[in-house]
């Protein structure tokens, strides 16, 4: 049963992944035919629109194999499931997690967890600097109107994702290397700290103010008022407006 | 016997997943649009639901929270988006991301995707880290772009437009699998095959990644996840019970830290994994669900509660059903019904802009929408004063016609080509461009900042039915000088079709 599962789940992803590929394949597939120089009778007219209810269906059709390959292995999988015994999925501590418990019961770190605990803040300020910097070479492009004059938003969106992309995808890797450091150098504390004797007694815990009831109490009355000054300034409208049209830009048309 | 109990019992639906059917039945509870591939035009759409869910479904009968505050951030020059933010904000106190865990579909959609037994990209730190990729595209694609825009009093709802997968599937799908809506399909183009693909590669990427467009990229989850700290419905923790332990976030399949943060949909999946019980599902200071063990006691009376609850709710579903799905009573009007003759919105009347001598209408075709048919006669309010009839300022010339709105942005983009065509062309053709009876601007302030020379009118009132449209804008209608149809479609234009359906009539 064990084995006939694993083969089900990995047959499974092989089809599930082929079938993305494939639509997503037929989709720029058809989107260059549509634009190619052939398909137009002088610049800016086409003989036949990229799409038509004729093409999509074809390409459809010749994904069918695909589509069935794919719905029996998952309709067969979820059998296979649901006849064996549900799987466990084992819990993922994070070590970071785990010491947050731990020193939640311990009053004084000894010296060598403190220093861990210092290298590991200093590895999470060089990120922050690092997602600072980007952050300000984002805001030198996002913040120049110039870089969003005109109506030409293809040409807009694709500058902003080359040229604010980068920075925010070094930002989050930036990131991620500081947290795989994090939780290597959280491993070593938990070690470290694991030699220490148990302190009995957890602080005690404190208990909730009455500050949120009345900051809640503040922002319903906040929300409240808004609605009706939105009711009251057209704003209601606005959104029926839009909604009761189709949406051209929801649905890739606009 | 025990044994096949049990299996039932591991196996039926869970409470929250009927919760989650029964929202995304109650969003979608128009069900005939799905067979006439008509979208819902009715009031309840002023109202916003609280999960992600199209308002171009064909179902919607209610708008979607994060269409329309990208909206109202770009109609922001006219008017300040109180309403839009201010409904976020009760439904962010109230509910959260419990709203992420109950009423949204999206989010139901990828935990149905993520069932299919294939191997599982379990949460790891990158992942954490890439869970904050979302508040980037709330700030750039929700707020800032229709911000910027709304400046040039262009609206541009960026994340719906390039991103939104709940758009491409319930919005885009859902009218394009409509037989009704065949036309639809000559209008996509490359907006549609970007956001096709993203969809198929977030829609891939849920059955391996438990719901990886909420964890990394939807900025509605990451609007609700501001309230974590105050939404009055969800899991709360003891911190007197809780030991610390861990087991609950290492349960949770979500990018938490700690349970009830930021990322938590408070689905209750962690409170039976808690030794302790100090995780509960609250609504402020009622327990709403406890431990299995712990709710053993009260059981009857819970099952009590939960039996009226369930029937309140099935009676609400049906009754919004039938509501929804009624048969119209009113007939929709045919086109020559609806022949406009209204007045002028500024009374003080001064001459239309172009006129010639009234030319009678050939009578031998039929009058229709459709291409090869007369066009229906109609007077329309001009802004800036006067009237337009076609059969007086319009026959005897090619005539184009655009119908839009200034809340519609492929509209506001393609009007300079319509200006442009009227210069190249002069004396030759007749350009019209008619807003929507549906007004949300200011037009004539919103005129005022650019200098078109083209006649601008008012819809008042069905006129673009009378031409076949409805809920759907640009509009263009290319009439010869006959006043015969030769050209009718929804969707955007360039100058360059403009001028290849407007050449050949002017050689003729
Ligand atoms: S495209 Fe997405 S964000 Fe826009 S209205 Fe539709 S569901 Fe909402
Ligand atoms: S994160 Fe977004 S898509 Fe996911 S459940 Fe929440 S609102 Fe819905
Ligand atoms: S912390 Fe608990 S309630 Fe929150 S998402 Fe995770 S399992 Fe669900």
């Amino acid at each position: 049963m064990t084995a006939l599962r694993k083969i089900l789940k990995i047959l499974l992803t092989v089809g599930i992944l082929a079938l993305c590929a494939a639509l997503c394949f037929q989709a720029a597939d058809i989107y260059r035919v549509g634009n190619a120089p052939e398909n137009f009778s002088a610049p800016g007219v086409r003989i036949e629109p990229v799409y038509s209810r004729q093409i999509a269906g074809d390409r459809l059709t010749a994904l069918l194999p695909l589509f069935w390959t794919a719905g029996i292995l998952a309709a067969a999988g979820l059998i296979v499931e649901a006849a064996g015994k549900p799987e466990k999925g084992r819990a993922l501590r994070f070590p970071e997690d785990v010491l947050r418990g731990m020193k939640s019961r311990i009053s004084e770190l000894p010296g060598e967890a403190q220093r861990e605990e210092r290298r590991r803040k200093a590895v999470y300020l060089a990120a922050l600097a690092v997602s600072a910097v980007c952050l300000i070479l984002s805001l030198w492009f996002l913040l120049d109107g110039r870089n969003f004059a005109g109506t030409d938003l293809e040409h807009t969106v694709g500058q902003l994702l080359l040229r604010v992309g980068p920075w925010v995808a070094l930002s989050l890797a930036a990131w991620s290397a500081a947290v795989v450091y994090g939780g290597r150098s959280a491993e070593r504390e938990i070690a470290l700290l694991k030699t220490l004797p148990r302190e009995k007694e957890a602080p005690p815990a404190k208990e909730p103010g009455r500050g949120r009831t009345y900051l809640r109490l503040a922002l319903y009355a906040l929300g409240i008022v808004l609605v009706a000054a939105g009711a009251a300034n057209g704003g209601l409208r606005d959104v029926l407006v839009k909604a009761i049209n189709i949406c051209t830009e929801c649905i890739g048309l606009g | 016997m025990v044994k096949m109990k049990n299996w039932i019992q591991t196996h039926l639906p869970t409470r929250r997943r009927l919760i989650q059917l029964y929202a995304a039945l109650l969003y979608n509870a128009q069900l005939k649009g799905y067979v006439t591939g008509q979208i819902y035009t009715g009031g309840s759409k002023a109202l916003c639901v609280p999960g992600l869910n199209c308002y171009s479904c064909p179902g919607a009968v209610g708008a979607c929270p994060l269409g329309a505050l990208q909206n109202a951030l770009a109609s922001s020059g006219n008017r300040a988006p109180y309403y839009v933010l201010g409904i976020l904000l009760l439904f962010g106190i109230t509910l959260g991301r419990t709203i992420c865990g109950y009423l949204c579909p999206m989010g139901l959609i990828q935990e149905l995707l993520h069932k299919l037994p294939t191997p599982k990209l379990k949460k790891n730190r990158v992942t954490r880290v890439l869970s904050y990729l979302k508040y980037v595209i709330l700030a750039v694609f929700v707020v800032a772009i229709p911000l910027w825009y709304a400046l040039q009093k262009f609206p541009v709802p960026a994340f719906c437009k390039y991103i939104c997968p709940a758009g491409t599937f319930e919005g885009a799908i859902g009218l394009l699998a409509n037989p009704a809506n065949e036309a639809t399909f000559s209008m996509l183009n490359i907006l549609f095959t970007r956001k096709f693909i993203i969809m198929v590669l977030i829609f891939g990427a849920s059955v391996f990644i438990f719901r990886a467009f909420c964890r990394f990229l939807c900025p509605l989850g990451a609007i609700y996840g501001l309230f974590s700290k105050i939404n009055l419905v969800g899991v709360k923790v003891e911190e007197s019970k809780c030991t610390h332990c861990g087991l609950c976030t290492g349960h949770c399949q979500m990018d938490i830290r700690h349970v009830g943060d930021h990322e938590c949909i408070h689905c209750g999946g962690c409170i039976d994994a808690c030794p302790t019980g100090a995780i509960t599902f609250r609504a402020g200071n009622i327990t709403l669900r406890r431990r299995e063990v712990e709710e053993a006691p009260r059981k009857k009376t819970l099952t009590r509660y939960r039996t009226i609850a369930g029937a309140v709710a099935l009676a609400v579903l049906v009754g919004l059903l039938v509501y929804f799905n009624a048969p119209e009573t009113q007939a929709s009007p045919t086109p020559t019904e609806t022949t406009a003759q209204t007045a002028s919105p500024t009374e003080t009347a001064g001459p239309a802009q172009t006129t010639s001598e009234p030319t009678v209408l050939p009578e031998t075709l039929p009058t229709g929408s459709e291409v090869g048919m007369l066009a229906p006669d109609f007077t329309a309010p001009l802004y800036g004063g006067g009237t337009f009839t076609l059969s007086r300022d319009g026959l005897g010339k090619v005539t184009v016609i655009n119908f839009w709105a200034t809340w519609c942005t492929p509209c506001v983009a393609e009007l300079p080509h319509f200006d442009r065509l009227a210069q190249a062309y002069g004396d030759q053709i007749q350009v019209l461009a008619i807003h929507s009876e549906l007004i949300t601007d200011d037009v004539d302030a919103y005129l005022a900042g650019f200098d078109y020379s083209i006649p601008f009118a008012q819809d008042p009132g069905g006129l673009i039915e009378s031409f076949g449209g409805s809920t759907m804008l640009p509009q263009t209608v290319v009439l010869d000088e006959n006043g015969v149809i030769v050209y009718n479609q929804v969707g955007s234009v360039t100058y360059e079709v403009l001028e290849s359906l407007v050449a050949p009539l002017l050689e003729d």
